[in-house]
């Protein structure tokens, strides 16, 4: 037998040996990571709604979920979480594609000031078109809108300039965007609130090169404010809820659009050393899972994939360095302020007998 | 007086009005209660039977008459008498009193940028709403619904007494009152106070219109211009009005009593 190049290679080169052969449980996709987040590491988190699972995990590790927009401590954590604050590291909500991140970071450093900004629903309730259902109910006036915008962004340029690793996960190619300057909205106008008007807005698919340059911008602009961050690309295996893609079936549009996204993050992984990619697609999509890891609609994914998923991210991306503390209860001073507002109203209130006149 | 079982006052008054009213509150019934004896004493009594909510806090107990032991005396009233209810009414105070470390404010509906205290942490003002509304309609809430599902009476809610503007009587308040760390923390702007009130009394306002019961908001004459306690109402604490704010009350519920009534007829 002659050699050849295939004899040297490990096991993880090989089908039969490491997606047929082993337990689905065990299936390790993970090519190569070369990074390393200790407990102190802190790590931000964006992406469509699979980051979620990924921000979730994170919280309970015990590792540093950066968390830069917390929300004032006077909310209680069930106001926070009904709020979505906590939800990512900063209350943009759900960013599907390349392009929102890309002009979340523009918005924020003040380079791009989107014309339609504000969407009106009710007397009192006032919708960001970037984030539509970050707050419940709407925002009560325009005024507030904007004050909690600019206060959110602030955040959102706190966490770049001060995070460590961003781990970002990508959802989407399609996306719905103004054609008066190309601003993207998460969500197609006219879903969660604002009018669709074929006047003023677009589908648009992205590109391989469109997301690409997006993926490329995003980087430089966090490596200019935060010149050591590191950055991780994932891509979401949750299929399209539906395509707009004229003529598209959605089976065949969803494929197109994971294959860009994966493409793009595996080119930026070999163009730049600070950027690196973990395999959540290959472990919830794989055919080892034989469907396993989705639920009956086919779309969502089912808890054990998420925990394979996170189980193989912390192993491959801690190193093996366990958390020494358990997560970090922040809301121990909250509650003890909130105990003596308590306890001063209450004390009032059973003396108030002694003080009559 | 010692307040027994809550009939007390009832027992003792010279007028009779042809319906009964009674009314069950926590501390803010005080103010009543005391407006009640004064007229008592001045021979100009009060057709109201006041019941102090029973509430055990820690060892003691506070308080004369519990829920269920008032549904049940509510039960037994016709359509032509009232009941008053002064239940609760101090969430505002608890988030907005003393001064947190993280200074916040909020933007009320129709409020431009002017209105929010610089170098304050903005909260959406239905991220805080959605703290007071689980208040509003937690303990306090539960109890107003079973006593509406138990009488045929008609029914009032009085609002809280508004906050009082003078930072300086609150603050001495606390000095003199809670731990140093309490004091040190300073009080909050009045403004703050004031928007934090106004939400609640929005929210109070919107769950009693969902239970068939009539809000009762603070007599004007006790207010300022800007709706802030006048000094001359202040109980001596950072919350709570006096007896003469009770006077007041007394005197727009009879007032309100009369002219519907009239209107009736």
């Amino acid at each position: 037998m002659t050699s050849n190049p295939y004899k040297a290679l490990p096991d993880k080169a090989f089908w039969r040996r490491t997606v047929a052969s082993p337990a689905p449980g065990e299936v390790d996709p993970v090519g190569e990571f070369g990074l390393t987040i200790r407990p102190e590491t802190k790590v931000a988190t964006a992406g469509s709604c699979f980051a979620q699972h990924i921000a979730r995990y994170l919280k309970n590790s015990g590792y540093n979920y950066y968390i830069a927009e917390t929300g004032h401590p006077h909310l209680s954590e069930p106001a926070l979480q009904a709020n979505n604050y906590g939800l990512y590291s900063a209350r943009y909500g759900n960013i599907y594609t390349a392009r929102q991140l890309r002009q979340l970071i523009e918005r924020a450093y003040g380079r791009f000031s989107p014309s339609e900004s504000c969407w009106q629903e009710a007397e009192d309730k006032y919708l960001d078109p970037f984030r539509p259902t970050a707050q419940p109910g709407g925002f009560v006036s325009r005024a507030e809108l904007e004050a909690d915008r600019a206060q959110h962004l602030a955040a959102v340029r706190s966490m770049f300039e001060t995070l460590d690793v961003f781990v970002f996960t990508l959802g989407l190619t399609e996306c719905w965007r103004s054609k008066v300057d190309g601003a993207v909205f998460p969500l197609c106008p006219g879903v969660e609130g604002g009018k669709f008007d074929p006047e003023t807005h677009e589908f648009y698919n992205q590109d391989v090169d469109d997301v690409l340059e997006d993926l490329t911008v995003v980087r430089g602009a966090i490596c200019e404010v935060n010149p050591d961050a590191e950055i991780i690309l994932t891509v979401s295996p949750v299929p399209l809820m539906a395509t707009a893609e004229p003529g598209a079936n959605v089976l065949s549009a969803t494929t197109y659009s994971k294959s860009v996204l994966r493409v793009a993050a595996e080119t930026m992984r070999k163009r730049h050393s600070n950027v690196h990619y973990f395999p959540s697609y290959e472990i919830i999509s794989g055919a080892f899972n034989r469907g396993g890891y989705y639920a009956d609609d086919l779309r969502n994914v089912v808890e054990t994939g998420v925990s394979h998923v996170m189980g193989l991210f912390m192993k491959h991306v801690t190193a093996g360095v366990a958390a020494s503390q358990p997560p970090a209860k922040c809301s121990d001073a909250k509650a003890e302020l909130m105990r003596k507002a308590q306890e001063m109203v209450e004390v009032e209130c059973d003396e108030v007998a002694l003080d009559r006149e | 007086m010692q307040r027994l079982a809550g009939l007390n006052l009832i027992g003792k008054r010279q007028f009779v009005a042809d319906y009964q009213m009674l009314l069950y509150g926590d501390s803010h019934s005080e103010a009543v209660f005391q407006a009640a004896e004064l007229r008592e004493r001045r021979r100009y009594p009060t057709s109201i039977a006041i019941h102090r909510a029973r509430r055990q806090k820690g060892e003691k107990v506070i308080g004369d008459t519990s829920l269920e032991e008032f549904v049940e005396i509510a039960r037994g009233l016709s359509s032509s008498d009232m009941v008053i209810s002064m239940i609760g009414g101090n969430q505002h105070a608890v988030l907005a009193t003393i001064q947190h470390p993280i200074p916040f404010d909020v933007l009320e509906p129709g409020a431009d940028f002017s209105s929010l205290r610089p170098g304050t942490e903005l909260i959406p003002y239905r991220a805080i709403a959605s703290i007071i509304h689980g208040g509003i309609r937690g303990r306090d809430g539960r109890a107003l619904s079973k006593i509406r599902d138990a009488t045929p009476a008609r029914m009032f809610h009085i609002i809280p007494p508004p906050p009082k503007r003078d930072s300086d009587f609150i603050r001495s308040y606390h000095e003199s009152r809670f731990s140093e760390d309490i004091a040190k923390l300073g009080v909050s702007s009045p403004e703050l106070r004031m928007k934090i009130w106004r939400m609640q009394r929005n929210l109070l306002h919107e769950y009693c219109d969902e239970l068939g019961i009539e809000a009762f908001d603070p007599p004007q004459a006790a207010l300022d211009q800007d709706g802030f306690l006048l000094p001359e109402y202040y109980a001596k604490d950072a919350t709570h009005a006096n007896r003469n704010y009770g006077l007041l009350l007394l005197q727009e519920l009879e007032q309100r009593i009369v002219r519907s009534n009239e209107s009736v007829q």
